[in-house]
This record gives structure tokens, sequence and C-alpha cells, in this order.
């Protein structure tokens, strides 16, 4: 078992929101209930159509979408949703939510508190394919230190379920916002979300998404999350979620000893739908041949 | 028969039987799987090369398949194409099927009318030897000569074939939509698959006629197993995605002007 401040763990692997799907089709080839958590696709309060297509492109050995979070709404989340995934799997549910505004997220939170199938909050405030609010002028709130105190903070006070925020990579310095984020009282920070990108077919001069940019996921990113990793936990005293191009077992075990508490398997499983029963299998062979504790590997960099 | 399928999806490695080039740069892959498998006309599969640097599968659609053999016509496009053309038989390949909502089937008091343009035959081929028509007509359209080698391997009793070619190579020179129109009864049903904006043209003439139409979309997949919602398509049912939902729709649902 692996703790996550009051949660536990059956698995260190969780299914990353925005890569799942429950559904009937998919049942038996995802391993749903081997992970330790499904964090379902980010809901707004709302429903939203999404982006246009193409929303997605193969680059080196990297994925780019744009997806939108096209998603029918909290009402249809709750009434939908979460009773189908609360009848067939055993492992937690986690909720990403986002908002355009401070007082949406809070309201989601306050929303989602009453749902008992629900053990966690994931904030996403770090989407990057969100068009930037006309009115406020605000784009990622991950990209501003106070709009990620605020809008945790503001999630923080409306619900009582362990609280965790979706950083952005794409900063100057992430630090700073585990540090906002921290101060505001979130119990857990993922790191991270994609990296705004883009990339152009040059037989038309034209962008291979729709919206011209999206964010990059896969083997590509590994490297840059894993630093992100690093430099939060030496920041905040909060367990890190890893998310970023985490294939095999290798990958997840560089962010555990970079810091990281829990994995977040997201391109993975279009791949390899098993891909999260064998990073959790590779793992436990690890950690047996040199007979050590898992809790004893996270942060375990050794430095000379 | 329906197009959904009745067996567990799961993903296993595969043997090559045979990988032939049909025509210059057209290939068909013949796999044998571990064990027989129920697929439908118009159902797909993703496909990945083991150990050659491919990151995302590919979708194929389904050509031919009989018990624990599926057949995939395919067309070298890119890197993943070309390297598959390359595999030799007694290799093997990472293989997820059968995926997708098929064709449902007619019933037969409606003359099928099967479209297709370039590599869309593949999946109407199956349809095609699937349904045993009695009467009915094949229109297959092609950029250069590859639609009369196509009609070589439908080889099919009491089906009636047009083949086109947009160079007159072969057949008759032109689209495929420029001889729909003539070849349609009150009784028609159209399926189609190929490039969207034939669908797009045999979804017309059709509807123009108040025909019912079954097309198979092709799309962008990230995923491919309904998980990303990479491949959306507007429907008077809402958003969809074209790999679970589809990839075959009824013509009548789609929303044309917002694809």
């Amino acid at each position: 078992m692996i703790d996550l401040g009051s949660l536990k763990f059956k698995s260190p692997l969780l299914l990353s929101s925005g890569c799942i799907e429950y559904n009937e089709s998919v049942k038996d080839l995802i391993p749903f209930n081997s992970v330790g958590a499904v964090i379902t696709k980010t809901v707004t309060l709302k429903e939203s159509g999404g982006n246009p297509m193409p929303r997605t492109s193969e680059v080196y050995l990297g994925l780019l979408n744009s997806i939108g979070l096209q998603n029918k709404g909290i009402d249809y989340y709750l009434s939908n949703i979460l009773p189908a995934l609360e009848d067939s799997l055993n492992c937690h549910i986690i909720s990403s939510i986002s908002g355009s505004t401070i007082e949406e997220f809070a309201e989601l939170a306050s929303i989602l508190d009453r749902e008992r199938a629900i053990s966690a909050i994931e904030v996403n405030i770090s989407c990057p394919n969100l068009e930037k609010d006309s009115e406020s002028g605000i784009g990622i709130f991950a990209q501003d230190d106070y709009m990620s105190y605020g809008a945790l903070k503001a999630v923080r006070e409306s619900t009582s379920k362990p609280v965790i925020a979706k950083l952005s990579p794409d900063v100057t310095d992430i630090r700073s916002v585990a540090q906002a984020v921290s101060d505001a009282g979130a119990d857990a920070i993922t790191v991270a979300n994609t990296y705004s990108a883009m990339a152009i077919d040059i037989s038309t001069a034209r962008p291979k998404l729709a919206k011209v940019s999206g964010g990059l996921s896969g083997p590509a990113i590994k490297p840059l999350t894993l630093k992100r990793v690093w430099d939060v936990h030496n920041t905040v005293d909060l367990p890190i979620i890893a998310s970023g191009g985490i294939m095999d077992y290798r990958d997840g075990l560089e962010y555990i000893i970079a810091g990281a508490t829990l994995l977040s398997i997201g391109t993975a499983s279009f791949i390899n739908p098993k891909a999260a029963e064998e990073i959790k299998i590779g793992i436990d062979n690890y950690l047996k041949d040199r007979s050590l504790k898992y809790k004893d590997l996270i942060g375990s960099l050794k430095i000379e | 028969l329906s197009g959904m399928s009745t067996v567990t999806k799961d993903f296993k490695r595969v043997r090559v039987a045979s990988n032939t080039e049909i025509y210059p740069g057209y290939f068909i892959i013949s796999l044998d799987l571990p064990e027989p498998i129920t697929a439908g006309p118009g159902q797909f599969l993703q496909l990945r090369l083991i150990d050659r640097g491919q990151f995302l599968r590919r979708p194929f659609g389904i050509f031919d398949h009989k018990d624990n053999n599926i057949d995939i016509l395919y067309k070298v496009r890119g890197d993943i194409t070309s390297k598959i053309s390359l595999i030799k038989p007694g290799e093997s390949l990472d293989l997820i099927a059968p995926l997708g909502n098929g064709f449902d089937i007619l019933n037969k008091k409606e003359r099928p009318i099967i479209v297709s343009g370039g590599t869309g035959f593949a999946p109407l081929n199956f349809l095609a030897k699937k349904i045993s028509l009695k009467e009915g007509l094949f229109i297959i359209g092609s950029a250069g000569a590859e639609s009369k080698v196509f009609a070589e391997l439908l080889g099919l009793a009491g089906l009636d074939t047009l083949v086109i070619s947009e160079d007159g190579s072969v057949g008759k020179k032109g689209i495929v939509s420029d001889y729909l129109r003539e070849n349609l009864s009150s009784d028609s049903i159209v399926f189609s698959a190929g490039p969207l904006q034939m669908l797009k043209s045999v979804y017309s003439i059709a509807e123009d006629k108040g025909l019912k139409t079954q097309l198979s979309f092709e799309s962008h997949f990230a995923c491919g197993l309904g998980l990303c919602w990479g491949c959306a398509i507007k429907t008077k049912q809402g958003t969809l995605r074209v790999c679970s939902e589809g990839p075959v729709f009824k013509g009548e649902d789609i929303l044309w002007r917002e694809i």
C-alpha cells in the first residue's frame, strides 16, 4: 500500500485524465482494476464541444493533441459517468476538474464534495488547449502563481476531499507555482500536464492540428518532466504524481527516484493497453531484486 | 449478422502468413491469429510493428477474415506502411482486433450498391463477400489501374463490378460519383468507403434519391480504442468517435456541413 495523505493506493500506477474513457468495450483491454486510481477526463460546469479536427498528430517520439476538454458537463458526469465507474471499478476514482474562473473551480469542487464515490479531486489548472478568456485575459492558471494559488485555495475551501494540483510544465520555474499551490492547501501535486507544441505539414504549409498548437505527450517529454519532478520534490513537502512520457518500468523508476510517489500513465496506454500493469510488475521486480521498500526509493537520487 | 464483435478484445502477437505486393505500392498481408475471432465487415484493427521504432499504432480495415485469419489490404504511404511492406512470412506483429462498429447487413429486399475509392476497397471487399449478393453492383474507383486488380481480387459470382480509373487506364474514365446516379434504383442501399470528398458526393447523390447510406469514415487516430476523443465527428446524435461509434455511420446521421 502506498499512502498519499489519507488515501491508500494498492498500486502506484494511475490512469491519467483525458487518456482514459471507461466503457464496456475496453474493460477487458485496460487493466482498470489493477491500477491505484482512474483519473477521469476533465469535467467542466457546462458541456464543452471540444476543438475542431484534426485534433491529434504523431511527432517524433510523441503525440500532439488538442482535444479541448470535450465533455458533457458536471450534471452528465454525475448522472451517467460516475455511477457506471462506481459499479465497475474497485480502484480509487479521482475527478479532474477545470474552470475558466476561480468561482467555477470552487463550484465544481463543492458539487463533487458530496459524491462518496470520488476519492480525490485533481485540479486541472494547466490544460494547454483552452482559449484565453477575452474578458479576464486569463490563459493557463498554472502559468501564474497568484491564479494558481487562488484556484487551489478556492477548491480547498470547497471540499474536504484530498486536492491534487495539476501543474503546467510550461513555466520559467515550476518551483514557485508548486510553492503557491502548497501554500493554498493542496494535498498533492501532479507534475505535469503536456507541453505547448506544434507541427507543420510542409507539403501544404498548414499546421497539423486545426488549432495550430496543442499539448505534447509521450517519450519525447520524459527528461523534461523528470527535471520538473526533481525541482518540485526539492521545493515542497507534498507527494508528487509524476505524469510525462512513462512508457515502461524504467521510466517509472526514474520518476520515483527523482521524488515521485505515484505514476500516471497516459499515452502509453494507447500503444500498450496493459502498460500500467506491466510497469507495476517491473517496479515490483526491481524492488525485490534489491531488497528495497517502495517508500525508500522515493526521492532516493544519489548525488556525490 | 451484425457488425459488433462477440469476442473480448485483446491484443496479441500474430504471425504473418504472407505479405504480397498485388499492384505497385499495394500489398495484402495475411495474419494468423492464435485463436479464432469474430469480426464483421467495416470493423478495423490496430497494428504495431515489434521493435522497429513505431510509436502509435496504425488502423487498418479488414479486407478479409475467416476463423483465425485476417487479411489487410494496404498502400505504402509513409514510414510505417513502408516498414510493414518489408515484413517476411513467419515474422510477428502486435495486433488489437476487432475494433469499432461495422456495416449493418441489409435486409434482402434492398439492392446493394457498393462504392469504393482507393484503399476504401478493403473493408467493402469483406462486406461484399459476407452478404453473398444475388444482384447488386460494386463500383470500384482508383487513381490508376489498381481498381481493375481489386475487381479481380473480388472475383465474386453474382456481383457486377464497374471499374473506374481517374486516368482512364482501365475501365471507365472518371470518378465513382460520375457513375453512381445512373446505377441507383428505388430499392438501392449504398455502402461506401474512401476519401471524405468522395463520401460527401456519394451521400449527396444517394440522399437526392431518398436512399439509405452506410459510410465508413477515416480519421486521425491516436489510440483507436475510444480513450482519447482525438477522432471526433459531428453527428445528429452529438459529437461521436470515429473509432468507437464508427467507423461506419449512416449518412443521414452526419452533420456534413460541420465536418
